[in-house]
């Protein structure tokens, strides 16, 4: 046993060694696919929302190939488009979910000295933040109007759950320009593990967020 | 073990639990799994047990009713406490027993759906077993607990008889009338209460009846028995001018009111929505939007339901009642009197809940029936209301599509509006004089200038 933490020490402080921190921010798009199962609306659709996802990235590396890395996303949009087709399509409408999300991922990179690839996994925590959708429906008292609405949801303790959890994926590359500067260009994929709504029917429904990013990230090593 | 190999299965053990740790809905039936005739009919057959049925009837309301977050009533509960009790019907009749009546089958139900507030929900069950149904209302349930209860009956029924007691009177177009209802009009017609003869009219499908009146000369009066104006006058456009019974009626009520409001003798006008059971909301128009100046009227917000999730509601989007189109002299500066009883419902209510929204309409009587959300047959558009077959069974839940939610004062549904001058209707008097004590205070505060 005194071996084993002895060797497990001597490696911690070879990594130590070229340990690097290295703090940035990234900039790109996010694509949400919300994962419902419509049983007999079956002519309900749930399109794919694209959005800016944007935030803050820092990174440890322990050696020159492995890191720990956590983003800072105050903003994650997870809407979706809900409609309908044929002869209700007048149903149509956005939904705008917003989350503050923490992912932290195990981050291998490998390649030369400027140009690396780096792919990592881990798991991502989120806040729903506020809710709201605009769009069109159908008139409640002419049918053959559709009437423009807009509005925020108010969360339903009892309906909604604000906080996701779920498993994380990056992958990419990186080049480092003068010494400390790297930029990186990568897409990463979120997915939610835990429903936005909670257990509260007899009867199970989850619904999942799965969020895929890509972006731009431009870091400085200290 | 190579470091590719590590990689690599740890990639593969990542990728199969992205893909594996989320859980399945459960199947999900709908409502309308059983109706013979309908779009969604996918089984084309009948429940094989009271199990069965009882499992789509609970997933049902589930599913399709819009207002689950008003209601108090654990809907989860009901279905663990309900589903041993059907269970054991079915093992019975396996057994070869049948110890279950339609009375007790009855019974049951009301005690399941007792705690649904909504006023339009009713449920018509047929007892596969015996072949026959039976109803269950809890609202009219609830009704008939108030203390200001009296039946709708009493104002518009039994037709073979008023056409007898109208035979002689003064009462110009006879139809079907509620005979107390009548011989009430035709003695305060004879004492010159009003001051024309009072029109009576039933609509040619016979599911409405309208009366029409001036009293004292200066107050129109109407009382109909349902708001089936739209269909009444299309219907009659077909028949001969002189049995335009309802557009008769109606009219002579509105000019009425024209005249009045042009040569300045209008002191206020009566609308009687009393045993009214509600109808068209476009009938809207031909009532309140026909004296007012607005070109629609935003009562509030309709938030229909949207999706399977118990609580999963669509967006709450503003309720616009069209008012009347043509030009005409609206009543700005006297009073609308809306009578209401506790058997005004649906659209009799949006009608009263007017007088919150406008300063010169006022409701006098008692507090209305609570069922103020719309039945707009939308199942197919938003998967939510009414369901079930209503001829074959083996059951058939009417139920609105959305919730009414009001711009001014609390919600409506199961409460009803409560009327600005509270009279309570004095059934023993009416039965013994035929004196209608609403009608008579809504006069003389129209007359005593209180609501100027």
């Amino acid at each position: 046993m005194k071996r084993r933490i002895i060797f497990f020490l001597a490696i911690l402080a070879s990594l130590g060694a070229a340990a690097q921190l290295r703090i940035g921010g990234f900039d790109g798009v996010s694509l949400n696919r919300y994962v419902i199962d419509t049983q007999y609306q079956y002519d309900w659709r749930y399109g794919k929302t694209l959005s800016v996802y944007q935030g803050f990235s820092l990174q440890y590396d322990f050696c020159d190939w492995m890191g720990l890395r956590t983003d800072i996303c105050p903003y994650a949009e997870k809407g979706y488009w809900k409609y309908r087709t044929g002869a209700f399509d007048k149903f149509s409408y956005d939904i705008d979910n917003r989350y503050f999300q923490v992912p932290v991922f195990a981050v291998f990179s490998f390649g030369g000295t400027r140009l690396r690839g780096h792919f990592g996994a881990g798991a991502f925590g989120a806040y729903w933040l506020f809710s709201s959708r605009h769009g069109t429906v159908e008139d409640p008292v002419d049918p053959a109007v559709s009437v423009d609405f807009s509005e925020d949801m108010v969360f339903d303790d009892t309906r909604d759950r604000r906080l996701e959890a779920g498993m994380a994926a990056v992958t990419g590359i990186g080049y480092r320009f003068s010494g400390n500067v790297v930029v990186q260009l990568e897409g990463s994929i979120y997915h939610g593990l835990t429903s936005t709504t909670k257990d509260y029917m007899l009867i199970s429904d989850p619904r999942y967020n799965t969020l895929t990013t890509v972006q731009v990230c431009v870091y400085y090593c200290f | 073990m190579k470091l590719s190999t590590i990689i690599l299965t740890a990639a593969s053990a990542f990728t199969f639990l992205l893909c594996s740790c989320r859980k399945e809905s459960d199947d999900i039936l709908s409502g309308n799994i059983y109706t013979t005739d309908g779009y969604y009919n996918m089984m084309n057959s009948y429940p094989r047990s009271y199990e069965e049925m009882f499992r789509t009837l609970w997933v049902g309301m589930n599913c399709n009713y819009a207002a689950w977050d008003i209601e108090t009533v654990d809907w989860d509960s009901v279905y663990h406490v309900c589903l041993p009790v059907v269970r054991s019907w079915d093992e019975d009749i396996v057994c070869g027993r049948d110890t279950v009546g339609t009375d007790v089958m009855k019974a049951f139900f009301t005690e399941m759906f007792s705690g649904i507030r909504d006023g339009h929900f009713r449920v018509k069950i047929w007892d596969m077993i015996r072949d026959v149904s039976f109803s269950v209302s809890p609202s009219a349930d609830r009704l008939m607990q108030r203390p200001d209860y009296h039946s709708a009956a009493l104002w518009f029924n039994e037709k073979e008889y008023y056409r007898e007691i109208l035979k002689d009177s003064t009462v110009a177009v006879s139809d079907s009338v509620s005979p107390s209802v009548c011989s009430s009009l035709k003695k305060y017609s004879d004492q010159g209460f009003f001051s024309s003869p009072v029109q009576m009219a039933v609509s040619p499908d016979e599911h409405m009846c309208v009366m029409t009146g001036v009293i004292g000369g200066t107050i129109p009066y109407m009382r109909f028995s349902s708001f089936e104006f739209c269909t009444s006058f299309i219907q009659e456009q077909s028949l001969p001018k002189n049995r335009r019974n309802v557009s008769s009626a109606y009219q002579s009520w509105f000019k009425n009111i024209q005249h009045m409001t042009f040569d300045n003798s209008l002191d206020g006008v009566i609308v009687d929505v009393r045993g009214n059971s509600g109808g068209l909301v476009d009938d809207f128009r031909y009532i309140v939007g026909s004296l007012v100046t607005d070109s629609v009227i935003e009562v509030g917000k309709y938030r229909r339901k949207d999706g399977l999730g118990r609580l999963d509601f669509g967006p709450a989007v503003p309720m616009r009642l069209p008012c009347r189109n043509t030009v005409h002299y609206s009543v700005v500066n006297r009073p609308i009197v809306i009578l209401t009883d506790c058997n005004s419902g649906s659209m009799a209510e949006i009608t009263a809940y007017c007088s919150m929204l406008k300063d010169n309409i006022f409701t006098v009587g008692e507090c209305t029936y609570g069922a103020t959300s719309m039945l707009d047959n939308s199942y197919e558009a938003t998967y939510s209301g009414s369901f079930g077959d209503r001829e074959h069974g083996p059951y058939f839940v009417y139920l609105p599509s959305g919730l009414f939610i009001p711009s001014v004062g609390p919600l409506l549904e199961g409460t009803g509006v409560e009327p600005d001058f509270h009279v309570p209707f004095n059934q023993a008097q009416f039965n013994s004089t035929l004196q209608d004590n609403q009608l008579e205070t809504a006069v003389s505060l129209i007359k005593s200038g209180l609501m100027d």
